[in-house]
């Protein structure tokens, strides 16, 4: 009888007794109610309406929970609402308003963009790029003055993005019906990027077009020893005699 | 919870496909020699600053360092092994195909060292041979990938009969049996998987000529 007793105290003890995996097992338990519990709380402190709001905000790239609650409160705040509300209006007109332009595919609320309608660019010559902001980046240099073309993306098989989805016979379309002479590739130095000009060559091949690619190499006030290897290999392959 | 840090350090590896995760960081999906197909979190290498950006390309041997204990690594350092394969053109589509089927074929964490030597010697084909045709070289990476994959073709004998492969003979490949013969006449003769006994026995000596290529 004794015994017996003795045996169930044993075993309850065995059961309550803390091992390492138990004790981090509670702690990791009440640190996620210590987490969990102000960011629950948030949720049912906001009115409805803030909330949305808050979660709206959260769709552009790099912004938490966090920064979209602080956004919100700064637009909310009383000196501040008229900008918010420019903000809203013009958000909601451009989102209606801007399209692709009708040559070069760039963002634009016309049927041709500025680059795209000006009659001071050569129309000879094409640079082939992946986004709008690749043309600002060519733009900025103030050495390129002819036009452009965006693919608004690249080659990706493995992404199910093919030659259909990314639109390339409207370049192809551009061949036929400007006087194009050359074409500069200057999609980026991926593989991607890398197919996408190779395919875009290939399929360029018989017409009279002189083609050409962007060079990859050394960034200017570089120091050699930091560069990747990989860079500096093509720098190596397409250097100039001087 | 006891914590077990698994660390793999410099493994050579290829990376397969690459994919933007948050603002700054990619998932890289590679394909390492002791390790097999291994997804790694690259954290802040699409930052302007980063030295592992150039670095992280298909096509280029590396060896990385990462650890974790579950499905998703973290990528902690990585340098180049080798230069980079220049690939043009075709060969550079045939180089994403094979790069394809490995990330859709291989499992996960599955070492395959035969076939990761073979994949490097086919980049290295592929990148040499400026103007030739693929084919060859890409028929002998699905015959190696088939056979690490516990797929393997017996090209000896007749799955039905047990009787050697005679090369005068044409042969009908089922799918997941092997090669049975074809008597006169069959209605299979023409079909494109039936194959003459000749290309059968060069598919197995990795013997692979102009015009065999179009049969295989």
């Amino acid at each position: 009888m004794v015994k017996a007793k003795a045996d169930k105290v044993r075993s309850v003890t065995k059961f309550n007794r803390l091992t390492p995996r138990k004790t981090a097992t509670v702690f990791a338990v009440f640190l996620w109610q210590q987490i969990s519990y102000p960011l629950s709380m948030t949720e049912k402190t906001f009115s409805p309406l803030l909330d949305k709001l808050i979660q709206s905000l959260r769709c552009l790239p790099g912004v938490g929970q966090r920064s979209a609650q602080r956004m919100a409160f700064y637009l909310l705040e009383e000196n501040q609402r008229k900008r918010g509300l420019t903000l809203a209006e013009t958000l909601s007109e451009a989102l209606h308003a801007i399209k692709h332009c009708d040559l070069c595919q760039t963002y634009t609320e016309e049927s041709r963009c500025k680059i795209c309608a000006s009659t001071s660019r050569d129309p000879h010559l094409l640079c082939v790029v992946e986004s709008p902001a690749d043309v600002m980046a060519i733009e900025q240099t103030h050495s390129y003055r002819g036009r452009y073309h965006v693919l608004m993306g690249h080659l990706s098989p493995l992404d199910g993005i093919g030659p259909e989805q990314l639109g390339v016979d409207k370049l192809f379309n551009r061949f036929k019906e400007e006087t194009i002479e050359e074409v500069i590739l200057a999609t980026n130095p991926t593989v991607e990027g890398e197919a996408t000009a190779h395919y875009i060559a290939s399929q360029c091949k018989h017409l009279p077009v002189k083609i050409t690619r962007l060079a990859h190499g050394v960034p200017m006030g570089g120091e050699l020893e930091y560069i990747d290897g990989n860079t500096l290999m093509h720098a190596l392959k397409a250097r100039e005699t001087l | 919870m006891t914590t077990k840090t698994n660390r793999f350090n410099e493994q050579a590896a290829f990376v397969l496909h690459s994919r933007p995760y948050r603002e700054s960081s990619a998932i890289i999906d590679c394909f390492t020699r002791e390790h097999g197909r291994v997804s790694v979190i690259a954290k802040g290498c699409r930052r302007q600053k980063s030295t592992m950006r150039g670095l992280l390309q298909p096509f280029l041997p590396l060896l990385l360092s990462y650890q974790g204990q579950r499905e998703l690594k973290t990528l902690t350092d990585c340098e180049a092994r080798g230069f980079s394969y220049t690939l043009r053109d075709v060969n550079l589509f045939s180089a994403m195909y094979i790069n394809e089927l490995l990330l859709l074929l291989l499992h996960k964490e599955e070492p395959f060292v035969g076939l990761f030597d073979v994949y490097e010697s086919v980049l290295a084909t592929l990148a040499r041979a400026e103007a030739t045709s693929p084919e060859g070289a890409l028929r002998e990476f699905e015959k190696v990938l088939l056979e690490s994959l516990g797929y393997g073709i017996d090209w000896q004998y007749d799955y039905k009969t047990d009787q050697l492969l005679e090369k005068d003979a044409r042969y009908y490949y089922q799918p997941g049996f092997g090669f049975t013969r074809l008597e006169a006449g069959s209605s299979l003769l023409n079909h494109p998987q039936s194959f003459s006994g000749e290309a059968i026995a060069s598919i197995a000596a990795s013997d692979w000529h102009e015009d065999m290529l179009p049969q295989a």
